[in-house]
């Protein structure tokens, strides 16, 4: 047994000598972990991407408790002709589902979460006549039969602005919708049950024949259909990654056991990392499945290091002392490269995104316990079986061809480092030239796969009904009645007139579009008194007439508050953000504060973009945080300023270099790019830090600095190359994901994981040959170290 | 010849001033024999009026918001055919006075015909049937409450007996009798509070066509206005849904006025 001398030697020690206590760690970890995973659930809903208490979030929700939300399923449908009998039973038939629709929860407590539905079977029309006032269903019932009588219903519908803009479509005239407004503060999982059972009723009016097909879209259906993403994904990446992992590590260590020792690793590790969502009593979002491949990856990427120093120490000592002095060797550099990448993903915490908050939090202590797993289960294996029971000796050294090529390559970098070091500053400038390229966008109809029913459903209400976005203007004045007065309405008017020509927005319902076609049912439907009232008087007496909820949804019970919905079809953040401006810079100018009106453009779609806009700014700021976080402690590990200044540039050198590609390739700092940065940096981190002890340790063993630097390239040379190679895999698997968002962001961390290689060699080698630094190694001296001292050889370096 | 009809409910008992005869303490009454038809049919015949006017406000509240009140004179007559005629007119606040709505319903008819006046416009339009759901203006009486319904439209049944204020109900269930009910009608049911003392309806809850609960109304304030009839001089609505309530207070009453003759015509309607 080796005699302790440092604290992690005594920690290597005491680990050596408990491994009943380090087996009983593991199982309570296993058994904890395995109790709660049944309790993990999937959240896609809208509460993961809001923040509540943000003042323009209590703005909208004020709204929608003195009116209605928008949160609408949409059903856009086809027929040849949407006014036969037959389709307008068979829209009778699903309307009225609908509004009986309920959902059960286990409980057994029912829910009925349709408000409202308004298709054209389910909508009233104003009908004036010489002396008569009417409001009465667009459609009767029973459906008639004659053409003269569904000609008529043809006709009022076009007649009616509300109807024909609102359900049906300008262009095509086969086509029209069912809007389905939902209750208020559904949850995620009554939002999942009521589209799956939408779905269901869809397919059950299909099969009358009266309709060709049903178009499901609206914000509840694309989070559902995120969620069935989320779902997929893990069924494919898990899977994926685990037999990828398994086929790499066959070929690395030529042991089965190795093999199946890293398969049991990695499913004690995914169980412990996927545990931390319930046991934080958190859900897993389409942002936090990336947790998944991290846990696999990093557990895989810590069990090669172990068994790569197991098998290095197993060339000088036996038994336990192998193990020993693997870990006293590897405690310290291990848990570094753990906190680092803790740190990494643990700063996207700073967030205000609840999801991506979770996932920050959640990712960093799923690390933790990656951590925790992975030491426990190989140090058990190593004390188990010998090395050489898990790992080919040889098997993890450095082939004759990567000797001579890392040779070949050191022995330039210290003849010549200057060139190299420009040629990493060359591609560095070249990189940064394109971030200021960089911009910030998001779409959220590009986040739904490709060729998926419900981006399709999207295109069609966007292209053909209007637009699938909606932007919600409350328009409150401080006095009660305000509304009733003439100038007040024309102001409403001139701003739908602004919101169609300036913005060219599709479809614009706001109380004035009521009262004018109460203005017009009163004067016997006569199309030139579609307009408003000249007194307030007419107005207040007009509105006495009208019964009907919808009108409700417009103007509230004290004609002081007034709702105009806008529909769009812009998707992009960016697009959208302009738009909100102009609507923003127009309310200020014709709805003053000194007018009396509090006027706000909001809605959930708005929300949703500042979200994510306030994201990304959080997020590139996260980045400094992690920055700190990281290189702070690395200075106290290293012992010295001097190295720990030596780890910055090839850590700064692939970040860069990722942001300057995306700005180069056109690629946004969306929710997900924006992470980038900040999980790379904690990743790339890890190789530096071996590098850097590796020389230090080196150095201070034969005082030789060329020689260190060569043995160090090597070495850590080939870990580098394996290590990069596990999370290049990991994340690059990310690409199989169907929700683009995910499938980008493993794309280019994989990418900026590679160039974490490339500036390993590029960057860190040259400059520590061209500064001739010792990193703070002393220089040796014959006190130090008496003559009869050896030197170990280093394996595979005849030396 | 007396007509048997049930007059709707409470509300509209309040609005239209049906009279029935109560007998305090009269044997028979609220008898435990009796079945819950019965008892609704009593009910109906106790608190009629021949005709009645009233000065009514109407409280229209939002949570959070401010009431808004409307203020009306309302009259009702049951004339020698036995047609229910119905005038109300606005009188507060200024931008709706002078609106007036004429309601003539006469025997054998499916519906009746209604007349509105809007000053503003100094024009009289015929309203159409309305949805039975829509709301009279704007408040949470639906046009169903204001409906003439015969007792028999619903079948009741008793439920039970439960004290309310200290005082002892029948409690009462009632569901469309007839399909043309079940079609129109937008309650499936309701259920009725019945004072076993003077078979006055002081509560009441309304249930939509899937039985999930809509509204409440609560009479409070009992004034006997005749020899027989009781009514309730503040009533509140609550929508369950929309969380607004209608407070209906009834701020003046007489009872079997002398009505001018032509004060149910539309040429009256526009007033003096």
């Amino acid at each position: 047994m080796m005699t302790p001398r440092s604290r992690v030697e005594r920690v290597a020690a005491w680990m050596v000598t408990h491994p009943k206590t380090l087996l009983f760690v593991l199982l309570a970890i296993i058994a904890v972990s395995a109790s709660a995973l049944p309790r993990l659930k999937m959240q896609a809903g809208f509460e993961a991407l809001t923040d509540r208490t943000l003042p323009e979030q209590r703005v909208l929700d004020t709204v929608v408790e003195r009116f209605v939300g928008d949160n609408l399923i949409v059903l856009a449908y086809e027929a040849d002709d949407i006014f036969s009998r037959p389709a307008l039973e068979t829209v009778y038939g699903l309307s009225e589902d609908l509004q009986g629709l309920t959902i059960k929860h286990p409980d057994g407590a029912e829910v009925r979460p349709v408000a409202r539905v308004d298709s054209l079977t389910h909508v009233k029309d104003v009908v004036g006549a010489d002396l008569s006032f009417r409001a009465e269903p667009l459609v009767p019932q029973p459906v008639p039969q004659d053409a003269a009588a569904l000609a008529h219903i043809r006709e009022r519908a076009l007649f009616n602005p509300l109807i024909s803009e609102g359900l049906l479509s300008p262009q095509d005239p086969k086509l029209a919708m069912v809007v389905v407004r939902l209750i208020p503060d559904l949850s995620d999982d009554d939002n999942t049950a009521t589209v799956a059972k939408v779905q269901a009723l869809v397919e059950k009016a299909k099969a009358t024949g009266g309709v060709k097909a049903f178009y499901v879209t609206g914000t509840p259906t694309i989070l559902a259909e995120l969620g069935a993403f989320m779902q997929r994904d893990l069924n494919v990446f898990i899977p994926a990654l685990m037999i990828s992992m398994f086929v790499l590590l066959l070929v690395c260590l030529r042991r089965l056991a190795g093999a199946v020792l890293a398969f049991v690793n990695m499913m004690v590790a995914l169980v412990a990392g996927l545990a931390m969502f319930p046991l934080l009593g958190r859900s897993m979002t389409n942002w936090s499945v990336i947790v998944a491949p991290v846990v696999l990856v990093l557990s895989t990427a810590l069990l090669i290091h172990f068994l790569s120093e197991l098998a290095h120490h197993a060339k000088e000592h036996g038994g336990r002392e192998v193990v020993e002095a693997t870990l006293a060797e590897l405690l310290i550099p291990a848990t570094m490269c753990e906190f680092t990448t803790i740190i990494g993903f643990g700063s996207i915490a700073v967030s205000n995104m609840p999801a991506l908050r979770d996932f920050g939090i959640t990712s960093a202590l799923a690390i933790v316990a990656v951590f925790l797993t992975t030491m426990t289960t190989v140090t058990l294996a190593a004390l188990w079986k010998p090395p050489s029971f898990w790992v080919a000796p040889g098997s993890l050294g450095v082939s004759p061809f990567f000797t001579k090529w890392v040779g070949r390559y050191t022995a330039a970098v210290q003849r010549r480092p200057l060139p190299i070091l420009l040629l990493s500053i060359v591609l560095l400038v070249l990189g940064a030239a394109g971030i200021p390229r960089i911009y910030t966008d998001s779409n959220l109809q590009e986040n739904l796969g490709h060729a998926t029913p419900v981006r399709a459903a999207t295109e069609l209400v966007d292209n053909r009904l209007g637009g699938a976005s909606a932007l919600v203007i409350s328009l409150k004045h401080e006095k009660e009645g305000h509304f009733l007065e003439p100038e007040a309405l024309q102001r409403v008017e001139a701003l739908e007139e602004f919101l169609r020509k300036d913005l060219n927005a599709k479809v614009v319902t706001s109380p004035a579009d009521y009262v004018k076609l109460m203005h017009r049912g009163f004067f016997g439907d006569d199309p030139k008194e579609y307009r408003l009232p000249e007194t307030r008087e007419q107005t207040a007496q007009l509105l006495l007439l009208n019964g009907d909820d919808s009108f409700a949804e417009y103007l509230d019970p004290s004609r002081g508050w007034a709702r105009v919905v806008v529909r769009y079809n812009e998707h992009s953040v960016a697009k959208q953000n302009v738009i909100f401006d102009q609507v923003d810079a127009y309310l200020v100018k014709h709805f003053p504060a000194s007018d009396g009106y509090a006027a706000v453009a909001t809605g959930d779609n708005r929300m949703l973009v500042n979200t994510i806009d306030r994201l990304v700014q959080s997020q590139m700021g996260s980045l400094g945080l992690a920055f700190i976080l990281i290189f702070g402690p690395i200075f106290i590990v290293l012992r010295s300023v001097r190295a720990g200044l030596f780890s910055i540039p090839s850590n700064i050198w692939p970040v860069i270099v990722i942001l300057g590609v995306m700005g180069w390739i056109g690629v946004p700092l969306n929710e997900a790019t924006s992470m980038i940065a900040s999980i790379a940096l904690g990743i790339v981190v890890d190789d530096t830090i071996h590098f850097l002890e590796y020389f230090r340790s080196r150095l201070s063993e034969h005082d030789d600095r060329e020689r260190a630097l060569r043995e160090t390239m090597l070495v850590k040379g080939a870990g580098v190359s394996i290590s990069t190679l596990v999370f290049t895999m990991g994340f690059g698997v990310l690409m199989l994901s169907q929700f683009p968002l995910v499938s980008w962001f493993g794309l280019l961390t994989a990418l900026a994981i590679l160039l974490g290689m490339v500036s390993e060699m590029l960057v860190l080698p040259p400059l520590l040959a061209f500064t001739r630094t010792r990193l703070g190694v002393p220089v040796r001296t014959p006190e130090s170290h008496p003559a009869g001292d050896t030197v170990p050889s280093l394996p595979g370096s005849g030396a | 010849m007396e007509r048997s009809q049930h007059r709707g409910t409470a509300t509209r008992r309040l609005l239209l001033g049906s009279a029935l005869a109560l007998v305090l303490g009269t044997p028979g009454i609220g008898a435990a024999a009796d079945n819950a038809q019965d008892l609704m049919r009593k009910s109906d015949k106790l608190h009629r009026l021949k005709s009645e006017q009233l000065h009514i406000t109407l409280s229209l509240e939002e949570q959070g918001g401010t009431p808004r009140k409307l203020s009306l004179e309302s009259l009702y007559e049951t004339d020698a055919d036995g047609a229910e005629k119905l005038r109300m007119r606005f009188d507060s606040p200024a931008d709706v006075k002078g609106t007036t709505l004429l309601s003539v319903d006469p025997v054998g008819e499916p519906e009746a015909e209604q007349w509105l006046y809007l000053p503003a416009f100094r024009k009289t339009r015929q309203l159409g049937a309305s949805d039975l759901k829509d709301r009279f203006v704007n408040s949470d009486l639906w046009y169903e409450d204001l409906k003439q319904r015969d007792v028999d439209d619903f079948a009741y049944t008793l439920t039970g007996s439960e004290k309310l204020g200290g005082v002892d109900c029948h409690v009462v269930e009632g569901k469309p009798a007839r399909e043309s009910v079940a079609k129109d009608s937008p309650y499936g049911k309701v259920q009725v509070w019945l004072r076993k003392d003077n078979l006055m309806q002081v509560r009441m809850r309304y249930f939509d066509k899937q039985l999930q609960p809509v509204k409440s109304l609560e009479g409070s304030k009992l004034t006997k206005v005749s020899d027989t009839a009781w009514r309730t001089d503040v009533m509140t609505i609550v929508d369950l849904k929309r969380k607004h309530r209608t407070v209906v207070t009834v701020d003046s009453r007489q009872v079997n006025p002398t009505l001018p003759a032509d004060t149910f015509s539309r040429h009256a309607l526009a007033g003096p």
